[in-house]
């Protein structure tokens, strides 16, 4: 009886082990699920950068038009809230059957037929892939030295689909005459 | 048999002194295998849609990169548009940096349902700059472009060898000839054509012969014929334009001494829609981006007052280059010399042989099977309105 006993202690697993075993094979797991999720994310994370930072080089270059002397670059702005003049938003939208991009309150349109609609007024209600970025600029004067004006420019996207989102901010700045 | 396979494992069991504790027994080992079977099946189907996932966002990264590198490629173009013409090519309504040629698309380019795109949902943008390179010649004698074939005999500049004239034209390069009124730039008149054959140098007298496709008498080029067909303007300069606006500006007779002929060095980006598993965005023949499904580009115009001052460009874009200012979508009659801004528009799409998500992803696009994205950029052709014209 007494070898049996010790027999039955010494073979195999016990449940307690396999139950370690298994929950140990879960955490594992589970932290490759979330590895993935979080890929998943970071990944979108780094296309609206890229988005924002391509938002941001376009409203630079597109302030360098302007003669030194036109009102558009006037000395100005501020990189929160709303300034009239120095901000403005952009709302992305490639679902409904067409992509969407508006900007300062002019909409276009590009359906997979190659029409371009172009349409001045509200910017369409945002749906699930809508994204919204918010771009403030600065344009300082005599800055870093005399003679020339620094534009800072700065990219939120303010909301990814229907709901808000971690923020992505992307600055840059350009001088010019 | 039960007695001996008894006694055997006693024996062994006796000689390795542990009696009895070797091995699993068959519910142990049938328990450990289902549950590495449930645990082991977890960890596959993990790693199988982990996979997926990963060549899901790698062709979606893939996408995002082309679609900038694209984008920034025709930016570096486009701001540099038009540098370095002589002054007296700057004349008005001429395009010397920038043009563009709509296509209204519609059903002709795309049937909905479809993931077949054709060419005519695509725009073209010509970039027009002279050849830096290359040095312009003037006439050895008077020319008449529009006498078929058309041949000019051209002399270099004070200095310059004819070998080194000769450099820089090439078969297929397109030239412009440009003629000089004795009384200044407003009465300056062009055309351009295509050389059809390598130029000739005759070192001992000096001169390069150049062979290009004749003109028409009034300095337009007839339309361009579908490839492999010979186009004397493929950029678009003479036969894209409102004819009655550019008419005073073309010719297409040359005198010596004060006319030049220019090399141009441009470039077309254009959709090849020839493959429709893969549109390519090309520059020249150079593939820019593969997967283009669209490529639009729209103009923003100078606002002139009634003094004709410029006083600002228009808030829209217009993206029907040939049609009137009144015309709804409105256009600029071809009037490149008035562009202010270009909007330039890409939509890429990943590999349509590609799973996508869980496979029966579908686009909120043109519900293709495949993810898509758009990218937007305005740029200034610095060289056109930075002097506002």
């Amino acid at each position: 009886m007494s070898q049996c006993h010790k027999v039955r202690r010494e073979s195999g697993f016990t449940l307690i082990e396999t139950m370690v075993a298994i929950v140990v094979l879960t955490i594992g797991l589970m932290s490759v699920a979330a590895l993935m999720g979080q890929m998943v994310t970071s990944s979108a994370d780094s296309r609206y950068f890229s988005i924002a930072s391509v938002l941001a080089s376009e409203k630079l270059e597109d302030l360098n038009r302007f003669p030194s002397n036109d009102p558009n670059v006037a000395a100005g702005g501020n990189l929160a809230g709303t300034p009239a003049g120095y901000s403005d938003t952009v709302q992305i939208s490639t679902g409904s059957g067409a992509i969407t991009e508006t900007t300062n309150g002019i909409t276009v349109t590009h359906a997979p037929d190659g029409t371009v609609t172009t349409v001045a007024g509200a910017a369409p209600a945002p749906t699930a892939d809508t994204l919204t970025f918010a771009r403030n600029w600065v344009i300082e004067k005599d800055a870093p030295v005399p003679g020339v004006r620094r534009i800072t420019v700065l990219v939120t996207l303010t909301s990814k689909g229907l709901g808000p989102s971690k923020p992505v901010t992307f600055q840059t700045s350009t001088v010019r005459p | 048999m039960k007695n001996k396979t008894t006694r055997h494992f006693k024996s062994i069991g006796s000689a390795s002194r542990t009696p009895q504790s070797s091995g699993f027994t068959m519910i142990e080992l049938m328990v450990a295998m289902a549950v590495f079977l449930v645990v082991g099946g977890a960890a596959l189907t993990l790693f199988k849609q982990h996979a997926e996932l990963f060549n899901d966002q790698q062709n979606q990264v893939g996408l995002n990169i082309s679609l900038r590198n694209a984008l920034s490629q025709m930016e570096s173009d486009v701001v540099n548009a038009g540098t370095g013409y002589s002054k007296s090519a700057d004349i008005s309504s001429w395009p010397i940096g920038v043009t563009i040629q709509n296509n209204v698309g519609g059903t002709a380019c795309h049937t909905a349902g479809t993931q077949v795109y054709t060419a005519a949902c695509f725009d073209t943008l010509n970039i027009v700059s002279p050849n830096p390179t290359s040095i312009p010649g003037q006439f050895a004698a008077a020319v008449d472009t529009s006498k078929a074939p058309g041949t000019a005999t051209i002399i270099p500049p004070v200095g310059v060898t004819a070998t080194t004239l000769a450099a820089g034209f090439s078969n297929g390069s397109q030239v412009l000839f440009m003629h000089n009124a004795a009384n200044g730039s407003s009465s300056t008149t062009m055309t351009t054509a295509t050389l059809n054959a390598a130029p000739v140098v005759n070192a001992a007298a000096g001169t390069v012969t150049l062979s290009f496709g004749a003109t028409l008498p009034d300095g337009t080029n007839a339309a361009c014929p579908p490839p492999p067909g010979f186009c004397n303007d493929p950029l678009g300069l003479t036969t894209n334009v409102d004819l009655g606006l550019l008419s005073a500006t073309l010719t297409s007779q040359f005198d010596t001494v004060t006319d030049w002929v220019v090399p141009l060095a441009s470039y077309r980006y254009w959709v090849d829609a020839s493959n429709p598993l893969d549109p390519q965005l090309k520059r020249g023949n150079d593939v820019i981006a593969d997967q283009i499904i669209g490529f639009k580009v729209g103009a923003s115009t100078v606002i002139n007052n009634a003094a004709g001052v410029v006083t600002g460009s228009t808030t829209t874009y217009s993206y029907n280059a040939s049609k009137q200012a009144t015309d709804s979508p409105w256009g600029y009659q071809s009037q490149y010399d008035q562009i202010r801004s270009v909007r330039i528009s890409i939509i890429g799409r990943t590999p349509p042989g590609e799973r996508t998500g869980n496979g029966t992803f579908r686009n909120g696009f043109d519900n293709g099977p495949y993810r898509i994205q758009s990218m937007s950029i305005v740029v200034n052709p610095r060289n056109l309105s930075m002097n506002d014209k």
